[in-house]
């Protein structure tokens, strides 16, 4: 796909129906813009609580297990939250937020993040009962909650700098 | 076997780990290159505020912001400028220092881009509907710090003589006077 055709088809996004109600229908867009921070605090919430647990917060009080057994799900409502109030706003504006300079770093922040949550979930977690309670966390598992910590804030950061 | 795991982790996380952080550092020292701030006017460059007119040739009507394309006449300011009263709504201080360092532009480009207030705000200052294709607008306001077709303008002009005021967040520096003649 060259850059003209993927200009063409923002352009084409930003006319299409969803793109024009999400521009002018009452109420539609503030509401979005509230459920995207919504998503954002449900989702970073969630995710530096369980990055403060492998970072050795709690560790002799709280087992890795039962934080992320109870956040990581909070983490995935907030995630499809800010994806789907995310993309909507975006249809809206989408050759300006193209052309943003502060783009490319948001999606690269979020594919990092994600590749990270990969490498956690199918490395040093399968472990998770040597370091569960009472332990000092894994090397991996430390590196794994400062990647996402900072992987998220910077996300914010550039969804800031990408906004209108 | 717990010194490999932690050589293999190192060497495996180390490059993410890099990435995040120069990231998030150049995303951090580089504000004033990006083409941000819609909501604030610290990409406009508010020292020389511009009068133009022109036809509009495309309207994005809506959130977050109206979009219009404007050709322009190339015309000067006109005569009486400074007396021109301000539209309603109009913040005094700050309309005035804006006519006071009105210039005609000069850049050259045959059409700008204009970025507007939301619908909301429009209803507020006092425009009711949207803007059409067609139409011939006025208006005064700031280019971007790093040049190109962007134009914020603080206040527009209907052909109907209706004003209307554009301008919520202050400006990043005064506007100065322009020089005796423009006017």
């Amino acid at each position: 796909m060259t850059a003209i055709q993927l200009w063409d088809a923002l352009r084409w996004l930003e006319r299409s129906s969803l793109a024009e109600a999400v521009r002018v229908a009452p109420f539609l867009y503030p509401l979005l813009e509230s459920l995207h921070v919504l998503g954002i605090a449900m989702l970073v919430g969630s995710v530096v609580a369980v990055d403060l647990r492998l970072l050795g917060v709690a560790r002799n009080v709280l087992p890795v297990t039962t934080v992320t057994r109870y956040l990581l799900p909070v983490s995935r409502i907030g995630f499809l939250l800010v994806v789907v109030t995310g993309l909507a706003m975006f249809s809206g504006i989408a050759r300006a937020v193209a052309g943003s300079a502060a783009a490319p770093w948001k999606l690269g922040l979020i594919i990092v993040a994600g590749i990270n949550i990969l490498v956690f979930h199918f490395g040093v977690y399968r472990s998770v009962h040597l370091w569960d309670v009472n332990a000092a966390t894994p090397m991996r598992a430390r590196a794994a909650a400062i990647i996402s910590a900072l992987c998220w804030t910077g996300t914010i950061i550039a969804g800031r700098f990408l906004a209108y | 076997m717990a010194m490999t795991m932690e050589g293999n982790t190192t060497m495996f996380l180390k490059p993410l780990l890099m990435i995040a952080v120069i990231a998030t550092l150049v995303i951090a020292t580089q504000p004033p290159r990006l083409a941000f701030a819609h909501h604030s006017w610290a990409a406009s460059d508010t020292r020389y505020a511009y009068y133009i007119a022109g036809t509009i040739i495309e309207v994005r009507w809506g959130n977050p912001h109206v979009e219009v394309r404007l050709r322009l006449d190339h015309a000067a300011v006109p005569q009486n400028w400074i007396k021109r009263p301000l539209p309603p709504g109009a913040d005094a201080q700050d309309g005035r220092d804006t006519m006071i360092s009105t210039r005609a532009y000069t850049g050259g480009l045959p059409e700008l881009d204009l970025t507007l207030a939301p619908p909301d705000w429009m209803a507020r200052w006092g425009l009711h509907r949207r803007l059409e294709v067609g139409e011939h607008i006025e208006a005064v306001g700031f280019l971007n710090v790093n040049g190109g077709d962007e134009f914020r303008p603080v206040m527009f002009w209907l052909a109907d003589g209706q004003g209307v005021w554009q301008k919520l967040l202050p400006f990043p520096h005064r506007p100065e006077p322009a020089p005796a003649s423009s006017h």
